[in-house]
Order: C-alpha cells, then sequence, then structure tokens
C-alpha cells in the first residue's frame, strides 16, 4: 500500500517537474518575443526621429516661404503623434498603419524639394537620405528577427505537451510581420 | 473556416521559407571566416598590392590592441546581382565582426564588378556600438567624398586607408580594449610541458621494472609530441589574434558607387 503511495507521489512528481520546464520553457520564448518586439518598436520610432530631423532642416532652408512652413509644421506634427503612438502598438498591423501615417505626411512635403532643388544637392541632405536608407534596412533586419523568434514561440505553443500548458496560462498566438505586397523591405520615401 | 485558413498560412510561409533558404543556396557564399593579423584585408578581387595589404593588417591589428574594434575590409570580384547591404550583412553577422559584448564592428564591403562598372558598389555595415562614431550619414560621406573619388582613380588601397584613418579618428576614446586573450594560457601549457619532461625523466631514472621504463619512455615522448605541435600552432600567430569576438549588426551603415 505504502509502495503504491511512493509510486503515485514520483510520477505526480515528474508531471509536475516536467510542468515546470515546459512552462519556464514558453516563458523563456515569450519573454523573447517582447524583447524583440521592443526592438521593433524602437527601430520604426527611430525613423520618424530621422524624418523630423529631416523636416527642420528643410524649415531652416525655406524659411521664407509661409506655405511651405506651414506644411513643414503640419507635417512635423503628424510625423510625432504617430511616433508616440508607436509606443502603446500591440501587433505588426497596428505598428505598419503608424508607419504608413509617417511615411504620408512625410510624402506631403515632397513638392518642397520640387520647389528647392538647391536643398537636394546640400551634404546635409545627402547624409539624411543615408539616415533614411538606413533606418529601412534596420527596420527590415529587426522584422526578420523578430519573424524569427515569433516563429519558434508559436510552434512551441502549438506542440505537444506544451499546447496544455499554453493554453492553461494564455499563451496567444502572436502574429508575423507578413511581407509587403511586392517587396520584403520597409516601404520607401523617395524625395 | 478558421483552421483552414491557418493552415493555409502555414503553408504559405513553409514555401515561402523554403524558396529563401533555395535563394540562399543560389546567391552569394560567404566566403570563409578569416583568423589570425591578417583577417582584416580580405582581398578576394586583387585590388590592393601584397604591402599595401600587409601595412594596412598591421594598423588594423594595432587598433584592435587598443580599442578591442573590429575594422573589416572585404574586396569582391562580384556580389553576384544580390544586394550589398545584403551581403554585407551576412558576412558581418556570419564572421560575428565586433566583440559580443560591445557589438563595435565596421564592415567595408567593395564590389568592383569588373563586367558591369554601373554596379559597382562599397558598402559600410555598422555594429550597433559602432553606430555612435560612425552614424549611416557619417558613413555615407566617407563613401562620396573619400573612398569614391580614390577609387575613381584605381587608388583602392589609396581610399581604403583614406577611410580607415576616418574611421578611427572618429571612434578615439569610444572604446579601450579589455579583451582577454588566451596570452594567459601560455605558461600553463609551458608547466605543464615541464612537468612532462620531469615526469617521464623520473621514470626513466628511478623504474627499476620494464614496465615502468616502458611508461614513462614511451608516454613522454608522445605527449611532449602532441603538446609540442599544439603549441607551435598557438604559439605561430603569437599572443591573441585568434578571431573575431561574435558581435552583429541590426542593419545600420550605408552606401554608394563609384
Amino acid at each position: 500500500m505504502k509502495r503504491t503511495w511512493i509510486i503515485v507521489l514520483v510520477v505526480l512528481g515528474i508531471i509536475f517537474l516536467g510542468g515546470c520546464s515546459s512552462y519556464n520553457g514558453l516563458v523563456d520564448k515569450q519573454v523573447e518575443v517582447d524583447k524583440e518586439w521592443g526592438n521593433v518598436q524602437t527601430q520604426y520610432q527611430r525613423r520618424a526621429d530621422v524624418l523630423i530631423n529631416l523636416m527642420e532642416t528643410v524649415k531652416g532652408a525655406a524659411a521664407n516661404e509661409k506655405d511651405i512652413l506651414t506644411a513643414v509644421t503640419n507635417a512635423r506634427a503628424g510625423i510625432t503623434e504617430a511616433k508616440e503612438a508607436m509606443k502603446s502598438a500591440k501587433n505588426p498591423a497596428e505598428l505598419n498603419l503608424l508607419l504608413q501615417k509617417v511615411q504620408a505626411n512625410a510624402s506631403s512635403i515632397r513638392l518642397t524639394f520640387e520647389a528647392y532643388p538647391a536643398i537636394r544637392s546640400t551634404e546635409a541632405f545627402l547624409k539624411f537620405q543615408d539616415e533614411i536608407a538606413g533606418t529601412e534596412n534596420r527596420i527590415s533586419t529587426v522584422r526578420e528577427r523578430y519573424n524569427e523568434v515569433v516563429g519558434s514561440y508559436d510552434k512551441a505553443i502549438r506542440k505537444f505537451p506544451t499546447v496544455i500548458f499554453a493554453k492553461l496560462f494564455d499563451f496567444d498566438k502572436k502574429e508575423f510581420f507578413e511581407a509587403d505586397k511586392g517587396s520584403e523591405t520597409a516601404p520607401k520615401i523617395k524625395f | 473556416m478558421n483552421l483552414t485558413m491557418k493552415s493555409v498560412t502555414v503553408k504559405f510561409f513553409a514555401v515561402f521559407i523554403g524558396l529563401l533558404w533555395c535563394s540562399n543556396l543560389l546567391a552569394f557564399d560567404v566566403p570563409k571566416k578569416p583568423e589570425g593579423h591578417t583577417r582584416y584585408i580580405n582581398d578576394y578581387a586583387n585590388l590592393i598590392s601584397p604591402d599595401e595589404e600587409n601595412f594596412l593588417n598591421q594598423k588594423l591589428q594595432t587598433y584592435w590592441d587598443s580599442t578591442s574594434t573590429d575594422l573589416v575590409v572585404v574586396l569582391l570580384e562580384t556580389l553576384n546581382g544580390e544586394e550589398a547591404f545584403d551581403v554585407g550583412l551576412k558576412i558581418f553577422n556570419t564572421w560575428g565582426i565586433g566583440t559580443k559584448a560591445k557589438d563595435n564592428g565596421v564592415l567595408i564591403l567593395i564590389a568592383h564588378e569588373n563586367d558591369d562598372p554601373a554596379k559597382r558598389k562599397i558598402w559600410i555595415t555598422t555594429g550597433k556600438g559602432a553606430e555612435g562614431f560612425l552614424p549611416d550619414g557619417v558613413a555615407g560621406s566617407i563613401i562620396r567624398h573619400v573612398m569614391g573619388p580614390a577609387f575613381k582613380e584605381k587608388m583602392y588601397g589609396k581610399g581604403i586607408n583614406a577611410a580607415i584613418d576616418e574611421i578611427i579618428a572618429r571612434s578615439k576614446g569610444e572604446y579601450k580594449n579589455s579583451e582577454e586573450g588566451p596570452k594567459g594560457k601560455a605558461p600553463v601549457f609551458l608547466i605543464i610541458i615541464l612537468i612532462i619532461f620531469l615526469v617521464s625523466f623520473m621514470g626513466r631514472n628511478s623504474g627499476t621494472g620494464s614496465r615502468t621504463y616502458g611508461r614513462g619512455g614511451l608516454l613522454g615522448p608522445a605527449l611532449w609530441m602532441g603538446m609540442g605541435s599544439g603549441f607551435g600552432s598557438g604559439g605561430s600567430s603569437g599572443g591573441w589574434s585568434g578571431g573575431f569576438g561574435g558581435g552583429s549588426s541590426g542593419g545600420g551603415g550605408a552606401g554608394g558607387g563609384w
């Protein structure tokens, strides 16, 4: 009789330990996903920052044109607003929508550059183009990394026996960044 | 309905990843990771002379010794139609340029493209820890104003040297070398060899039976040779010069043509 109890306890212990380790494994994976998500948010916001700085340069160059100044001020406000909203974005779709808002605001002042060809050839402007291209590259790199960890997390929460603990402790499926139609990189801005 | 949607998505991803993998097989192969004192200049396109290569390798080794910053140059004949950015990132992360803790590596990739000069590309890839002293805009202007003009005159070594000087000047004071190389291992090696030496001789002298003689006399020299060859290969490179420190890049940097 005693022996049966011991066996039952041992089996329960093994199940408990196994559960702990697979639960802990899930937590590790989730932490990894959250970390990469933070990196993605940082890079999206960085892009907004670069564009805000670009607006400032344009403002300086077109100081005498009232219309342009108003346009730039509005665009800057729109970008800043979207950037703030990025901090609380929960999933790739939300974040991409905000990025689109940033882009739309930035391209609304494209006409300015057409009116001031002199701005384009300055070294400051060329540097900004490097910075903008750099943010695009960083975004696509960080997205790839995010997709990798999400892939491994999503796989884990669907596998047996981990799936039991995932269901038990509400580990939800995370969304990927889908490749944009026609291109796998961040949407490009051309000035 | 939801379930079929899911399985379609999964299939889509499987195909997508499969395609990516295939395209990786066809596309650019990252060259073997270089080691030792000559790991900084990797001229696969034969654009710079051996003298220049030596000079630059020495300069970059000295730079690494004082700052632990890996500044690596790769010259290729062609990118095989791939984007310079992608190739740069692939080489950077496969080789692990820069130290893992600081990610302070810089890679200058130069693709000569003999057949199509219009495709010639320079790409500077920076690790996260190098973005501070070398922001994308500065990397771009080094390409535009330093390397580009020199490369147009076919003075590759000179252009690279000037770019390196510029980067070194900008990074002054950013990092100090606190890397612990396996220098400390050399004395341990010597001690082990000394012990084996002593043991093998003691075995020879104190042993009266043939067994003891055999153990000391045979094992000793055998270990000797093993140690000798191991030590020789480690010693020939002199000090810590092994390889890169496992750094990675998040996609920073800039590119241009010439």
